[in-house]
């Protein structure tokens, strides 16, 4: 099973700042919209679940606030201030129908559908479901309680933006995953770099040294006949720390070379 | 046999340098910078063979300084760069550009040799 790679910071700031939209757009969409349905329609189990909503977002806000950042934290906080709006347009539609006045409930799906799909921070999985849901919630108003939505050509034109909001999480999720990718793959470049560098600057560290103890040993020989194993196994070292002068040169060349 | 101009920042290596060619009957002029080789001028100029470091410390004048200050003093000897730097440096691609030849530290005492006698024989 392999570890999916940990995320990095500008993954988990645009994670948390789609997460902080939503939730600021449903505390404050849904006040507002409790403002307005309780003068419009007085006090019902809609401004209450608007209102529920308010304290949920506000939930979803602080525990974004609160807890360390984090993908999973923004996941969190983004589902907490989403998913109340399939039950607050539930709520809406019945609302609506049992007084028979007319809202067209059809563009509040599809700007929700939209919003998540624009917004949601990481994995597309559970807004993909959330998406999906609001369409099936959608056609099962229809056509099991018989709610029957104003606009012609509803709830299809509801599911034709479902299908658009689900494409448009896959498309972000691919890009979020290229763009994660190629910022790994530019570390790793600039690790091997800073690797191959170093060795370089070893190799360049320990050059001249060697070559004062290299003319010393044919100094050594020379001077001190006597002393030719002490002379010989300078000159045996000499040749050792040449050798790893040139595998240290090879190294960091196969490094510059390395496949990313 | 020849005359050799050294210069090299690091003392050890020069001395050493020097030192082995005194073993073979070489006589040397140690330098350790562009200003030392300018003050031993007609010694330097003297010599057949200039070992030149290329990079002769940061911020001081290096053996490329060294090498256009010996063709503007007319030297007429041979003219050798030794580095110890593998990384590419603006010294040392300046010193590819003249076409002087450039050998790689730690250079072999036969290489030296070979070197000076070439010069003797030249």
């Amino acid at each position: 099973m392999t570890r999916a790679p940990a995320a990095t910071a500008p993954e988990i700031i645009e994670a948390r700042r789609g997460a902080a939209t939503a939730a600021i757009i449903a505390l404050a969409g849904q006040a507002a919209l409790a403002v307005v349905d309780s003068r419009s329609i007085g006090w019902s189990a809609l401004v209450a679940a608007r209102l529920g909503h308010v304290g949920i977002a506000a939930i979803a806000l602080a525990l974004l606030w609160l807890r360390p950042p984090s993908i999973r934290a923004a996941e969190v906080s983004f589902a907490l201030a989403v998913i109340p709006f399939q039950l607050v347009l539930l709520v809406s539609e019945l609302e609506f129908y049992a007084r028979g006045d007319v809202r067209d409930h059809g563009s509040w799906y599809q700007l929700t559908m939209l919003g998540i799909a624009t917004l949601a921070p990481a994995d597309p999985m559970l807004p993909a479901f959330l998406v999906v849901m609001l369409g099936v919630q959608r056609v099962l108003l229809r056509f099991l309680l018989g709610v029957v939505p104003l606009a012609p050509g509803e709830p299809w034109l509801t599911l034709i933006f479902a299908v658009v909001a689900v494409g448009m999480l896959v498309s972000r999720a691919r890009r979020r995953e290229f763009v994660a990718n190629a910022a790994r793959v530019a570390a790793h470049a600039a690790a091997l770099e800073r690797v191959a560098r170093l060795l370089l600057l070893v190799r360049d560290r320990a050059n001249s040294p060697l070559q004062t103890v290299a003319l010393g040993a044919a100094i050594v020989k020379r001077r001190c006949p006597d002393q030719q194993r002490v002379a010989a196994a300078m000159d045996r070292a000499v040749h050792r720390l040449r050798k790893l002068s040139k595998a240290l040169q090879r190294a960091s060349r196969s490094f510059e070379r390395a496949p990313l | 046999m020849p005359r050799i101009l050294i210069c090299d920042d690091d003392p050890d290596i020069a001395e050493v340098m020097g030192e082995f060619f005194q073993d073979h009957g070489i006589d040397s002029v140690i330098t350790h910078s562009f200003d030392e080789v300018v003050a031993h001028r007609p010694e330097a100029l003297s010599c057949s063979l200039a070992i030149l470091d290329v990079n002769l410390g940061f911020g001081q004048p290096s053996g490329v300084d060294v090498f256009r200050w010996l063709q503007r003093e007319q030297f007429a000897g041979t003219v050798v760069f030794l580095t110890g730097h593998a990384v590419t440096s603006a010294i040392l691609e300046g010193a590819r550009m003249l076409g002087v030849p450039i050998l790689s530290k730690p250079i072999e005492g036969e290489t030296l040799l070979r070197l000076a006698s070439a010069e003797a024989s030249a």
